[in-house]
């Protein structure tokens, strides 16, 4: 295990941890910039543009810490750099941990075993970015497609769009609650109390009016429901 | 890449100096360019560190290893790279899209920060408006979670270790709270479609389907059920 750490913590690793790091760094300033330039011609003035950044800003940091408690685990299996490459920034969790997994395996060993050669090493690496490479250029190939779609639907009735993003979003999040909530009574707890906290606040920030408690919400609702969930396993 | 002089702006936007205006169809051209270079970037950029391994280092593992591990993770996450960008195209936009499927942690990074950034202007889903604010609540939110992360994969295990463990029993429950208070915010204002997605998540979670599908299919069904409720009452 030592030999390979030294190698997957090495300096060659870190540049490449710093390229991409600076590739995620440009493209998300670059698009700070377009959409600063056609928020008025979206409708959004400049307090918009302010609480949109202030609300994103503020939702990011209980997921970022989520990410960070997932990659502890992996640090210590293929070094910081390559964790910090494919679980924190360009890929996920879920994904990358079974990346690894299968790549260890095809090498005929796994994760955290003794004798973990360093050519195994060298299989979860091609594993984990070539297999990652899939979403890439999907969404590089055809994301101007699904653009085009989308403009044919909205021509001929602009409704439609709406009650599709709005179902899209609703589908794709009662799943995932659902696949959450299943795995324990004390995950149903922490997924209930987020939801219910989340439309409390939402309906007072609607009714008084209390444009803040928008940009807070995300961030609340994440504290209150992961507390729960954690006191609960003292009582279930 | 054309060069569009059709648009009509007028209202609110300042004419610039600029030879082009800062209209939504300036927005998508300058998103598809960008996006797709710094995707492309980033492809190449994935190269690097698996041809490093194998040619610099000479921890080649053999082609028959590498194949091995790309089919085995490619046949049961390979449907993703398709069915994941169409399924969260709807909530994203053209921008979005190119920002979180490069950034990664879609589901419980991005998504939650460009819905929160949304609803904190008060945008409808599928809108413009929805699209810019989403914008900035991804890219903030991506330049936020690399500064944690490189605070703490710096920092080291030593910093790990001072997060206090009932901290780290509460982030277990992170996911379940992050999904349902995503849920709560979309289902507020519309509460009968977020029971019925619910149900139809609850239905497929339990089906014996192939367990990846199962995401895309519970959005189609919502997709579905949302579209033909709306028809029923008119809306559309």
């Amino acid at each position: 295990m030592g030999d390979i750490l030294q190698v997957a913590n090495s300096a060659p690793f870190w540049i490449f941890a710093s390229i991409i790091v600076g590739i995620v760094v440009f493209q998300a300033f670059i698009f700070l910039w377009i959409a600063k330039k056609s928020a008025p011609d979206a409708g959004m003035s400049q307090r918009d543009v302010t609480t949109a950044i202030r609300a994103g800003f503020i939702s990011s940091i209980g997921p970022s810490f989520g990410i960070v408690i997932v990659l502890v685990s992996l640090i210590a299996l293929i070094g910081s750099p390559i964790t910090l490459m494919r679980i924190g920034i360009i890929g996920s969790a879920a994904t990358e941990s079974s990346a690894a997994a299968i790549g260890a395996s095809s090498a005929g060993t796994e994760l955290g075993a003794s004798d973990f050669p360093v050519e195994a090493l060298s299989a979860v690496v091609w594993t984990m970015f070539l297999g990652g490479m899939g979403w890439l250029l999907f969404a590089m190939i055809f994301t101007k497609s699904m653009g085009n779609v989308q403009d044919r639907i909205q021509k001929r009735n602009p409704k439609i769009m709406a009650s599709v993003a709005l179902a899209a979003m609703l589908g794709a999040f009662a799943y995932l609650a659902n696949e959450q909530m299943v795995t324990s009574l004390n995950h149903a707890i922490a997924g209930i109390l987020a939801l219910i906290s989340m439309i409390g606040m939402m309906i007072i920030a609607d009714k008084k009016d209390i444009s803040w408690l928008k940009e807070w919400a995300l961030g609340f609702s994440l504290v209150i429901g992961m507390a729960t969930g954690y006191l609960s396993t003292f009582i279930i | 890449m054309t060069y569009s002089t059709d648009s009509t702006v007028g209202m609110t936007t300042a004419e610039t100096a600029n030879t082009e205006q800062d209209t939504m169809a300036s927005f998508y051209r300058r998103s598809h360019f960008w996006g797709r270079t710094t995707l492309l970037v980033l492809i190449i950029m994935c190269f690097a560190p698996p041809l490093y391994m194998s040619f610099v280092l000479d921890a080649h593992p053999g082609w028959g290893v590498i194949a091995t591990g790309l089919v085995g993770y490619a046949s049961f996450i390979g449907i993703m790279w398709v069915l994941e960008p169409i399924t969260y195209y709807p909530t994203l936009g053209v921008a979005g899209t190119y920002l979180a499927f490069l950034t990664g942690n879609i589901a419980n990074m991005c998504l939650p920060c460009s819905s929160a950034a949304q609803k904190a202007v008060n945008a409808e889903p599928g809108s413009k408006k929805a699209e810019v604010a989403g914008v900035f609540g991804i890219a903030v939110a991506s330049l936020a979670n690399i500064v944690v992360l490189l605070i703490m994969v710096i920092g080291g295990t030593y910093l790990i270790t001072l997060i206090p463990p009932y901290i780290e029993g509460a982030f277990n429950f992170v996911l379940p709270a992050i999904f349902g208070a995503v849920l709560g915010q979309f289902a507020y204002k519309t509460p009968q479609y977020g029971v019925a997605a619910l149900i139809i998540g609850m239905i497929i979670l339990f089906s014996p389907i192939f367990s990846l599908i199962k995401i895309a299919l519970c959005v189609a069904l919502t997709i579905t059920a949302v579209l033909f409720m709306e028809k029923k009452k008119g809306n559309i």
